[in-house]
């Protein structure tokens, strides 16, 4: 499921941070992906749908290089992704096998992949990064994947970094990390997101005024009405 | 059932096999060295034996938005139904990612799956009610007891697909054998031949000890050489004469 434009446009400008706090508001504690830090420190904040990969352990027989040609497979996988889509790659957070190397992120690229985000780690990393595909990863290994882990499939629920990923949920990632949506709570974040930005930016104002943080962060009533008032004033 | 369902003759074989011959039949025979479950122990060890097909479970962590998928009981869980359908002679192996922040399942459950034949019980994560299931008819391995419920941390995201379980992957219809050294998962394709060369391989080796323990050198003898195999199968052809002879 594609995620509207409008939407995409009012979620960008929304930091992880924010969005966690909205959705802690919401009831919800577990949305942030462990271990996917960004693979470049420039990466820009991107939104978009969550394409789920599902890797398990490997086994010795069916865990091999060509299983690389199977119809259940990571290059078929690749195919199936819509253009826009984050990927995100369950690898039960092994550190010892990368799961794509150029190749497949160059494919991804073309496939106008928005951003790949894996609880697991990459490989053959100088060509990834020439491939500019976004990436958020725990980090770099040499093995390839079947050393430690097998592919079994695509857009199935999947956990990852300890978070549970539908696919289609929302993703949102930039240089904190990624954090999922809820596709039914996409509309409070965008609702809650910008007023909270914007009561953030004014109270880093205040602090940068020389205001003590006592009655400023969080905002007692009386800052509240200095606050309010700041937005009616003419900027 | 997937494809490949091991025959009855394979799994009466398999029980008198230990996991020991199977770990090391699996390295043998196929080059396989990640098949024993990790984190797996017996709840209770005088009921920790068991062979039987994988019928399998997989769990994501909860979000506190999906938890009407959550309780197994509840008819928006891929587990509803699951309790009441469950193939007699099965080994469930239950995927927590390791969690053990929770319980797969307590006693009431464990009495329904027990009563519907369920052989064992195998999950990389933790159980609740761990005095009444350790005090139950079905074996249980797991990482530990935890008194809070599954959809503490876990959602049920599967059931009968291909899963990881303690770093081992296990596809619905792998032959879990269990005792209590642990639990080693057999493709169900490598069943009958680790069945057959293990219950040789156990009744060579029972041989084997019964000459060490009568002061015999290891040398040659174990493990055993051409020599020591060809004694062997006189042995054998003598005990079946003597009793075909009867």
């Amino acid at each position: 499921m594609p995620l509207d434009k409008a939407d995409a446009d009012a979620l960008r400008p929304i930091s992880t941070a924010t969005i966690t706090t909205i959705l802690l508001k919401k009831g919800l504690r577990n949305v942030w992906i462990r271990g996917a830090r960004p693979l470049r420190p420039d990466q820009p904040r991107i939104v978009g749908p969550a394409f789920t990969l599902r890797f398990i352990p490997a086994r010795e027989d069916l865990s091999t290089t060509a299983s690389w040609s199977n119809p259940v497979s990571t290059r078929t996988a690749i195919e199936a992704m819509p253009p826009d889509c984050v990927v995100i790659a369950d690898a039960m957070g092994v550190a010892d096998a990368g799961i794509f190397g150029d190749m497949l992120c160059a494919r991804m690229v073309r496939r106008d992949v928005a951003a790949l985000v894996t609880d697991g780690v990459m490989r053959d990393v100088a060509g990834v990064l020439a491939t500019g595909l976004p990436i958020w990863s725990r980090g770099i290994a040499a093995p390839p994947s079947v050393a430690g882990l097998t592919f079994v499939g695509w857009q199935q629920p999947v956990g990852c970094g300890g978070v549970a990923v539908m696919p289609d949920d929302v993703i949102v990632v930039d240089s904190d990390g990624a954090v999922v949506i809820p596709r039914a709570l996409l509309g409070d974040v965008i609702a809650e997101g910008p007023e909270q930005e914007r009561s953030e930016n004014w109270i880093m104002s205040e602090i940068e005024k020389g205001v003590p943080l006592p009655g400023l962060y969080p905002m007692n009533a009386e800052t509240r009405a200095r606050y309010e008032a700041s937005k009616k004033a003419p900027a | 059932m997937p494809d490949g369902t091991v025959d009855t003759e394979t799994i009466e074989l398999l029980r008198r096999v230990s996991t020991n011959t199977v770990a090391g039949l699996l390295i043998k025979l196929g080059g396989m060295r990640t098949r024993t479950v990790r984190n797996a122990r017996p709840l209770n060890s005088a009921r920790a034996r068991f062979v039987g097909p994988a019928f399998t479970v997989r769990n994501v962590p909860v979000r506190e938005d999906l938890t009407d998928r959550a309780s197994m009981v509840g008819p928006n869980s891929p587990l509803y139904g699951t309790v009441d359908s469950v193939p007699a002679g099965s080994v469930i192996v239950w995927d927590m990612m390791g969690d053990t922040s929770c319980g797969a399942v307590g006693d009431i459950i464990m009495a329904a799956f027990a009563a519907r034949g369920v052989a064992g019980f195998v999950t990389d994560g933790a159980m609740r009610d761990g005095e009444a299931v350790a005090g139950g008819h079905l074996p249980v391995f797991c990482n530990g007891v935890a008194p809070a419920p599954s959809n503490r941390s876990l959602l049920a995201a599967g059931v009968q697909e291909t899963i990881g379980c303690g770093g081992v992957m296990v596809e619905p219809g792998d032959i879990v054998v269990a005792d209590p050294d642990g639990v080693v998962v057999i493709p169900r394709q490598m069943a009958a031949a680790v069945a057959r060369e293990g219950a040789e391989q156990e009744d060579i080796e029972a041989w084997i000890k019964a000459r060490i323990e009568a002061g015999e050198p290891t040398r040659g003898l174990y493990p055993p050489d051409d020599r020591v195999r060809a004694d062997y199968r006189a042995h054998v052809a003598a005990v079946v004469g003597a009793a075909t002879k009867v």
